[in-house]
Formats: structure tokens, sequence, C-alpha cells
């Protein structure tokens, strides 16, 4: 099987390929373009389950409709493209999602029950993840080599955070376990999940080959005690993978979050790089890797808007430019193996050789 | 066409096309073989196959006990059959447009090992890659009919933006919607640019705006993660 981290610019998409044309995809990121192109290019024609760990927008954001265009806010339109539930419909065997407050407004709760008003989903396909005490599985392989766990939410304080307006703090956390070797999708999870977990594992932190850090990289409530708690004692990861966007408006990754768990054994990867730790952004486009190799959210120099100001100086703003882009691991008899790391670790020494200040070194 | 004698010195293969070429025909030293065969650019369907090498075909004609055979040196596992060069050649192409769909398909981890020899030799001789993503995305979207003939046809999806589109980019169907019409489409899109290249077919939707008590009754009858089964930690 094949693990896709997919580049979705500021936003959280995982692709598993099962292999047979079917998938798994773990949330869609903030519009359907990307994923929807990853999985048609790789052919997909089955998505075996669909998990939507919140109902925050840069997660479900790419499985039902796009969200409509304000009156002259974007001036370049969007591409034209439903969502995963739309195009796949016909061939999603389940929807696992959590219900927080926010799941009865959304675009993604008001699409499946289109779908159910239109008999293309039946209620069994829908999983509900509730809050619970023990890992539950959501989805074994054929050989039984390969389980996708959920750990959180769970009954304690999340529980609560599910009635309240704070999907972050119900995030579903999600395992993939592998002959003995575990990657962990922990979404925009937060200190208090991380710590009911660690309550129920006799505070035996959790040691994976790989961990999405949470909220993109960025600060998580809580303070900086709790940061070093999570990336010291909680989690014990091989790789670090922030899925964040060059130009997002929230100031993600976070810098203590990053140094945090570079100071760790951890190799940390961004899917894009932000200003934080290159200034010049156009020497590095389209990405630290050069040439993407799977599709992903990096675009090319027509992403960079030039403003001229008044005294006649340029601005140049850059989005979309790819660090480790869309990252790879694949699963193996020997393991969980990632591709192009080493691709990125030279592409970052390059940047420090070239006088930048990456918050991974 | 006829065969004469090849030379013993250098020798042009001609290709049946090429014969009527003023330059190849008024070669001194050339023949003419009708049972081979350059192949060049072909599709099939929607899909055009740019070969990055010169292939050559090469006919064995039929026996009273087999039919005609064509196949290309460098492609030894794909064969095309038939009585004539013409229709084992269209049988090749259409053999190897299926290989390689199935294997464009398939998973480097589910190869098996004479997948992945093919799937070497074709990208030898073809630019997987490109035939990839070059092939158009084919896609759902929600639209209304905002402009009909005799203006030019306007549709404008879900997602707020509007695409103007020509008679031969629609199907029949959408001719005789009227304007305001609310539809489901299936579209083709070019996989690069994102850009709107046909609309397959239209199907006649009214959207229905749902409320948030139909979610929570979707919710009260969906299934639980506590009914699934339990896992141990590690």
């Amino acid at each position: 099987m094949r693990v896709l981290f997919v580049d979705v610019g500021q936003g959280t998409c995982q692709v598993i390929l099962t292999g047979d044309r079917r998938a798994i995809v773990i949330d869609t990121g903030s519009h359907p373009r990307t994923v929807m192109r990853v999985l048609r290019l790789f052919r997909v024609e089955t998505i075996e389950l669909l998990c939507i760990s919140h109902n925050d927008e840069d997660h479900s954001g790419g499985a039902a409709t796009p969200r409509a265009r304000k009156k002259g806010k974007w001036k370049k339109p969007p591409s034209l493209m439903m969502g995963v539930l739309a195009h796949y419909q016909d061939a999603i065997e389940t929807i696992a999602f959590v219900p927080d407050a926010k799941f009865a407004k959304s675009r993604f709760g008001k699409y499946l029950v289109r779908l159910e008003d239109e008999g293309k989903l039946h209620p069994e396909q829908l999983v509900i993840i509730e809050a619970q005490a023990t890992p539950k599985l959501l989805w074994e392989s054929k050989c039984k080599a390969t389980q996708l766990a959920v750990i959180s939410p769970l009954g304690g304080t999340t529980a609560s955070a599910l009635v309240k307006a704070n999907a972050n703090a119900s995030s579903a956390i999600l395992e993939l376990r592998h002959r003995g070797q575990k990657i962990v999708f922990a979404a925009d999870s937060e200190y208090s999940q991380w710590r009911d977990v660690l309550r129920l594992r006799n505070n035996r932190p959790v040691e994976c080959r790989a961990i999405t850090i949470p909220h993109h990289g960025g600060f998580m409530s809580g303070k900086l005690s709790d940061l070093k708690w999570f990336a010291n004692a909680a989690v014990k990861a091989d790789i670090a993978i922030v899925s964040v966007g060059t130009r997002n408006g929230y100031g993600h990754p976070d810098r203590e979050t990053i140094r945090e768990f570079a100071g760790t054994t951890s190799q940390v990867c961004c899917t894009q790089i932000t200003e934080q730790c290159c200034v010049d952004l156009e020497s590095v486009r389209p990405s630290v890797v050069g040439v993407p190799r799977f599709p992903c959210r990096t675009s090319t120099a027509k992403d960079v808007k030039r403003k001229t100001r008044k005294d006649g100086s340029t601005v140049i703003r850059s989005n979309n430019v790819g660090c480790a882009t869309t990252i790879e691991a694949l699963l193996t008899d020997n393991g969980i193996e990632f591709e192009r790391l080493d691709e990125h670790s030279k592409g970052v020494d390059k940047l420090v050789a070239a006088g930048h200040t990456p918050l991974c070194r | 066409m006829f065969i004469v004698a090849p030379p013993t010195s250098a020798v042009t293969h001609v290709v049946a096309n090429d014969w009527h070429a003023p330059s190849v025909r008024n070669q001194d030293w050339f023949y003419c073989d009708v049972t081979q065969q350059f192949i060049g650019d072909f599709a099939v369907g929607e899909i055009l196959y740019r070969p990055t090498s010169r292939l050559v075909g090469i006919f064995e004609p039929p026996t009273p006990n087999t039919t005609g055979r064509f196949s290309v040196g460098v492609l030894p596992k794909l064969a095309g059959r038939g009585k004539t060069i013409d229709e084992a050649r269209a049988n090749w192409d259409l053999n190897t447009d299926a290989m390689i769909q199935r294997l464009l398909g398939t998973q480097d981890f589910e190869m098996t090992d004479d997948d992945k020899e093919n799937m070497q030799q074709l990208s030898q001789c073809f630019d997987l890659s490109e035939i990839r993503y070059s092939m158009p995305l084919q896609v759902r979207n929600y639209g209304k009919l905002v402009s009909a003939f005799p203006r030019p046809w306007k549709v404008r999806w879900i997602d707020g933006t509007t695409s103007e589109v020509s008679r031969h980019q629609v199907p029949a169907e959408l001719v005789r919607f009227s304007v305001g019409q609310e539809f489901e489409a299936v579209i083709e899109q070019d996989s690069r640019t994102g850009k709107l290249v046909k609309i397959i077919s239209v199907f006649r939707t009214a959207r229905k705006r749902i409320s948030e008590s139909d979610v929570a009754s979707l919710l009260s009858r969906a299934t639980s993660s506590k009914d699934l089964p339990d896992l141990d930690w590690d």
C-alpha cells in the first residue's frame, strides 16, 4: 500500500492507496481540486473509507460542494469540481466522521442528507466516531497486516468538546498500524485529547514511524510546558509531518512547535514552505525537493502576485511554494518506508547554505 | 506495391505510406516492404499515443493454420492479430491501449514481475507520465443555466463560477433546458489547468434546501464507532 500525505496547501489530506483501484481518504483539504486530481490520476474507482476527522473547512472542504465564491474576492476562479462525495457517490463503502457542533451546519453534513434522499447512500454506511474508552478498529486489510484504528475522541474532556463549538478538541485521531509500526494522523487534536490517550496508555508514549503534527504545526491551546510534554513525552516519532500552506493567515507552523520536534529525534517535513523559513520564496519554487512527483497544491510561477508600491518598489507575495510537497510512504513486508526524505534533507541543507533559517534546523 | 531485391549497400526501409513522397520515390536505391510499418502517433478513442522512439512493426502474413500477426520488436509481448497488416495493426493498437491503461491503474506494489517488465518496456517506447496526465478528468458538478440560445450558453456552477460554452461542448439535452434550470452534470476537465473541456451529460435536478433537523435525523439512523471491534493500545 502507499500512503500519500497530499500537499493541499493550508489543509490536511491523506490518501491511502490500498490496491485494486481502491483507496482510503482521511480528510480532503479545503477544496476538492487536489484530492480529486490524486484520486483520478491514480485511477481510483472505489473509496473504501472516507474519514473526516472534524468539520473545519480545511479538512472537510473537499468532501462536498466547494465554497461559493464571494463576489469580487477571487480573481482566479477555482476549478469546477465537486468533492469526493459527489464524484464517488455510488462507490463509497464507508464514511466515518465526528458529529461535532459544526456538523449539522456543514456542507459535508448536508451533502450526506442529499445523497440519502437520492438513494445513493444508506445510513448503515455512516460511522459516527463517538467518545469511547478503547481504540476501535475502523478498517482492516484483507491480509490483516494493516489496520486503521481510532484512538480519539475518548470519554472525558473530549466528550464534552463534542457539544461545544470547538471542533479541534474532538478531532478524530487515527493510527495506521502495519507490521508493528504506526503512522498517526493527529488532525487538529489538542493537548486535552492526548492527555486522555496517555492516561489510558498508563503514560506510555505513542511510538510511531510518523505523525502529522496537530493543527498544521500551529499553536495548540495550552502552554509551552504542554508543548514540551507532547513533543518529548507523549509522542516519539521518527518523522513529523506538517501540512501547511505558504500563505496561511494563521502564522502556521508555530516556531516553537517545529523547534521542539526538531530537537527530538524526529525529522520534520512541511508540505509547503513559509516565509518563516525562507524570505525569498520565488528562488525555491516549485519546491525545496525540486519538481513535485505527485499532484499537489504547489503551483507554478502564476501563483505569484506582484504589487508596486507608491515609492516604486515591488512587493512579491508568493503562494503555494512546496517544501517536501506530497510525502509518500510505502507499506512493505519490512514495515513503513518513507520516500524522498533524503532529497528534502538535501534541499534544506541548500537553504541553510544560501543563508536562510529553516525552522527544522 | 512491389518488392525489389535490396542492394548490398545501406537500405532505406520505406513505409507504404511514404511511397508517395517524392523525395523517397526518387531515390536510386530503396525497396518497399508491405510486411513492415513505422508506428507513428496513433489514437485509440480520445487518447493519443506518441511513441518516443521510432518503432517498426513487423507483420507475419497469415497461414492456413494461423491468422496474421503484427508485433514490434521492443514490445515482444504485445501482438495484434488480423488477416491483413492494417487489420492486425488496428488490433495491436487496441491491445497496446488496453495494456497501458491497465498498468496505469495498477500500483507498483501490486504489479507482478510480468507487469513490471511490460511497464519498463512500454516506458521506453511511450511517455507514460504524459499519457497519465494528459487524460482529461471526468468529474461531477452542479450547475444552473443562466443564459441560453440565441445568447451564448452560460452555466453558473455551484461554486459561483460561470462558464460560457459553445454548442459543441454541450450535449443535446442541455439545449432543451430553459434558463434557470438546475442540473447535475458530468464534465470533462483538463487535468493540468482545470479548464472545462466539455459537458458530457446533464441531469435535471431540483435542489432541496437541507435543514439542520434533516442532518440530525440522518445522524440518529447512522451506526456508531462504539460498535466497532476493540483493539489494544499497541
